[in-house]
C-alpha cells in the first residue's frame, strides 16, 4: 500500500484583477491615472493601440465601472475624454498592491528554491606541508 | 508552484507605464516647439547683428518685435497644432514641489539681494539676468523618471543645459566675453533642450499601429 500524497499548503496567492491585468487597459488605466482626463487621440498615442482595439478596451473598461467616457463636440468634431473614476483609482491601486505580494511571494520561493538545491560543501583537508 | 516563478518576470509596480506616467505628467513641458522659435530668433539676431554691423539699439529692437511676433502668432497656432497632432489631457497630477526651482530660485534670489547689496555688480546684472532661465531648466534635472534611456539623457541634457547657463553669464565678470557670445550660448542651449523635448515627446506618442492586445 503507497503512503498518501502529503501536500503542504503554500503561501496564498493573492487575487489579480483580470479587467485590470490586460496589458492595454493596464496601460489606459496608467495614463488616466496621471491626470485627471485624457482624450482618444492622446491615449492612441501613448499607448499605441488602433483606434478600434483601443476603443474596445476603453468600452470595456468603461462596462467594468472604471472609467468614465465623456463625448463632447467641439468645432463639429466629436471629442470623446475618458477619466478614471473612484471606482478605477481604488482598482489599480489594489492591483499593484495584489502584484507587489505577488512578487515578494515569488522572490521568497525563489531563494527558498534556490538554498534548498545549493549543494553541501564538504572541506577539505589541507594537504600536509612537508617540513625540513 | 511559486517557486517556479521568477520574481523578476512579474511587473515591478514603480516600472510599469513608468514612460506613460512620465510623458502625461510632462505633456506640456515636452512640447518644445512652442517655446523653441523664440531660442531661434534670438540665436539669429545674436548671429546676424554683428555680421552687418547692426547697432546693439537696433537688434534689441528687432528682438522684441520678433519676440512679439512669435507670441502673437505662432504660440496659439503652435498649442493647436499640438493638440490636432498629440490630443489633450486635463490637469495631470501634479508633481511634488520640485527641488530644482527652489535652488533655482535661490540662486535668482541671491543674485538680486547681491547686485543690491554690491553696487559694482550692476553692470553685469543685465547679463546675469539671463539666470532666470533657470527657473525653467533646473527642475527636469530632480524629476524622478522611470530607468528609461531617453528619460536619462533628457535629464543630463538638461543638468548639462543648466550647468551652461550658470557659467556662461557668470563668465561675464572674469572673461569679459561679448553679449552676444553669452547670449547665444543661452539661446542655443534652450533651443537643444527644447528640441529633445519635442523629439522625445513625438517618441513615445507617435501613434505607430501596434496591436498589444484584442482581448
Amino acid at each position: 500500500m503507497t503512503e498518501p500524497l502529503h501536500v503542504t499548503p503554500g503561501p496564498a496567492i493573492p487575487e489579480i484583477d483580470r479587467v485590470v491585468h490586460e496589458p492595454a487597459r493596464l496601460a489606459i488605466l496608467t495614463v488616466l491615472a496621471a491626470c485627471e482626463r485624457a482624450d482618444f487621440l492622446f491615449l492612441e498615442g501613448a499607448t499605441r493601440l488602433t483606434r478600434g482595439n483601443l476603443s474596445v478596451q476603453l468600452t470595456r473598461l468603461e462596462e467594468a465601472g472604471l472609467i468614465d467616457i465623456e463625448k463632447t463636440t467641439h468645432r463639429n468634431r466629436t471629442l470623446t475624454t475618458a477619466a478614471l473614476t473612484r471606482d478605477g483609482r481604488r482598482a489599480l491601486a489594489s492591483y499593484w498592491q495584489s502584484m507587489e505580494a505577488l512578487r515578494a511571494l515569488a522572490k521568497n520561493e525563489t531563494v527558498k528554491a534556490t538554498k534548498a538545491a545549493r549543494p553541501v560543501r564538504i572541506p577539505q583537508r589541507r594537504p600536509a606541508v612537508a617540513t625540513t | 508552484m511559486l517557486s517556479i516563478l521568477h520574481a523578476e518576470a512579474l511587473p515591478d509596480p514603480r516600472a510599469p507605464g513608468g514612460e506613460l506616467r512620465y510623458i502625461t505628467q510632462h505633456f506640456l513641458f515636452l512640447q518644445g516647439l512652442r517655446l523653441a522659435p523664440f531660442w531661434a530668433a534670438s540665436l539669429l539676431v545674436v548671429i546676424v547683428a554683428p555680421l552687418f554691423q547692426i547697432s546693439r539699439w537696433h537688434a534689441g529692437e528687432t528682438l522684441i518685435i520678433a519676440m512679439i511676433a512669435i507670441a502673437a502668432i505662432w504660440l496659439p497656432w503652435s498649442h493647436a497644432w499640438y493638440r490636432r497632432n498629440y490630443g489633450t489631457i486635463v490637469n495631470p497630477t501634479p508633481q511634488p514641489a520640485p527641488l530644482g526651482l527652489k535652488i533655482a530660485i535661490l540662486i535668482y534670489a541671491a543674485f538680486f539681494i547681491g547686485s543690491g547689496l554690491f553696487q559694482s555688480f550692476s553692470p553685469y546684472r543685465g547679463t546675469l539676468n539671463l539666470w532666470a532661465v533657470l527657473t525653467f531648466t533646473l527642475p527636469p534635472c530632480f524629476y524622478p523618471g522611470p530607468p528609461s534611456i531617453f528619460i536619462r539623457l533628457r535629464r543630463a541634457l538638461y543638468t548639462a543645459g543648466s550647468a551652461t547657463i550658470f557659467f556662461v553669464p557668470w563668465s561675464v565678470l572674469f572673461l569679459h566675453p561679448s553679449r552676444y557670445v553669452v547670449i547665444s550660448a543661452v539661446s542655443g542651449t534652450l533651443l537643444l533642450l527644447n528640441l529633445y523635448d519635442h523629439w522625445l515627446l513625438h517618441h513615445f506618442l507617435h501613434p505607430v499601429a501596434l496591436e498589444t492586445s484584442h482581448d
